[in-house]
């Protein structure tokens, strides 16, 4: 096996770190509540759940990170760094997965070309790998970063709605157990949007700039603000109804047949929405 | 002025879907005739793109062909648009020629 390059070094690092992060606070919150939760109490299922999506990314993180692909394992220490350094930068950018995956084969095939011709990388790609990625995004049509951003975003929170919705509800040992009725912590709605919405495009920008610190930094300040907001409105705001609202109140999501055809219906439709948009950048393209 | 200007890449779009006219080539082989003819300096970062500009608005299209040295390749090939494109560059280029090569020969007396 060849040997790893820095920027894989750093993300397995810091995914062990959000994972060890992720797992002892949830460790940390249980041993907190022991004795406190009601036998019925869904949030051990819940925290092992989350428990293992931590352990499975960090798995994924390693796998993609150590394993070379059959072509991309021909490329040399150097020219796998740029491969990969772009490859990052490419998940980074606004393009849609075949769009991205179109490009990755176009510079594995360039740079194998070029390695055979001991070109170096800077007469291949430029001095600046970030302004040939540029190009390269640029090549499939202008589209608007805030609008994917904003449609990922949306996506992802209906998304993890359902999910947390399912969770609740399979998690649930009522005997009489009912999806539809199954209620969302209004408290978590704030942390799902800036999950859905800051998160993501925040991640793929420091991943592309190789600031896995800042990257680790900003996922440790938003379990922080989870846990500094409650404890301070707890402590401070709890005569208030607006408070204890936030703090204990339930809203429900998918509560009908209706809600959840309606759900499935903006589920398909934001992904053909940035198709659409992708093919009119494609068509206003000079 | 630096080379990789709009008419530097205007006029690559036009020479490469010329080139494109008579032969089916892969990106690198463009690449490289692109330095044969005199584009000395071009480098993949600025061919690519247009490669790919160009295969997107229809005037070039592409087959993905093995290679011995790695993925399948994309080999390019012209379309009837893209002919169509190819030849009005021709004509369009040789009248701004005429009248640039003008100028400069007015400014030389």
């Amino acid at each position: 096996m060849k040997k790893l390059t820095k920027a894989s070094k750093r993300w397995i690092i810091f995914s062990a770190a959000i994972a060890a992060a992720v797992i002892s606070t949830i460790t940390f919150f249980i041993l907190l509540s022991r004795g406190r939760s009601e036998p019925r109490d869904a949030s051990g299922y819940i925290a092992a759940a989350v428990a293992v999506i931590a352990l499975v990314s960090l798995g994924f993180t390693i796998f993609a990170r150590t394993r070379r692909g059959l072509f991309a394992s021909r490329l040399c220490d150097d020219y796998y760094s740029a491969y990969e350094r772009i490859k990052d930068y490419l998940n980074a950018s606004t393009l849609g997965f075949f769009e991205r995956r179109t490009a990755v084969q176009d510079v594995l095939e360039l740079l194998l070309e070029a390695q055979r011709d001991n070109r170096s990388i800077a007469d291949v790609l430029g001095a600046n790998e970030e302004v040939f990625v540029r190009k390269l995004q640029e090549s499939f049509g202008f589209r608007s970063a805030m609008l994917i951003h904003f449609l990922n975003g949306a996506f992802l929170t209906i998304i993890m709605l359902g999910i947390v919705q399912t969770a609740i509800y399979l998690s649930s040992t009522e005997s009489d157990r009912n999806f539809f009725h199954a209620r969302i912590g209004t408290q978590i709605l704030p942390y799902l949007i800036i999950l859905s919405f800051v998160l993501p495009p925040l991640s793929r920008y420091l991943m592309a700039k190789s600031r896995a610190l800042l990257l680790f930094a900003a996922y440790i300040c938003l379990v922080v603000l989870e846990i500094g907001t409650t404890t301070i409105l707890r402590r401070f705001g709890g005569d208030s109804s607006w408070v204890h609202s936030f703090l204990d109140g339930t809203v429900g999501f998918i509560t009908s047949w209706t809600v959840l055809v309606l759900w499935g219906a903006v589920a398909i439709l934001i992904p053909v929405t940035r198709w659409v948009l992708r093919r009119l950048s494609i068509r206003r393209l000079g | 002025m630096g080379r990789d200007t709009q008419l530097l890449k205007g006029t690559l779009e036009g020479c490469i879907l010329k080139m494109l006219s008579r032969n089916r080539e892969y990106g690198y082989q463009v690449i490289s005739r692109l330095r044969k003819i005199g584009f000395e300096d071009i480098q993949e970062a600025t061919v690519y793109p247009i490669l790919n500009r160009l295969a997107l608005k229809g005037l070039l299209s592409y087959k993905m062909i093995p290679s011995e040295l790695g993925p399948p390749r994309k080999v390019y090939s012209i379309t009837r648009v893209g002919e169509a494109a190819a030849a009005e560059f021709a004509n369009n280029w040789r009248s701004i020629r005429i009248a640039v090569d003008r100028v400069l020969e007015e400014e030389a007396k």
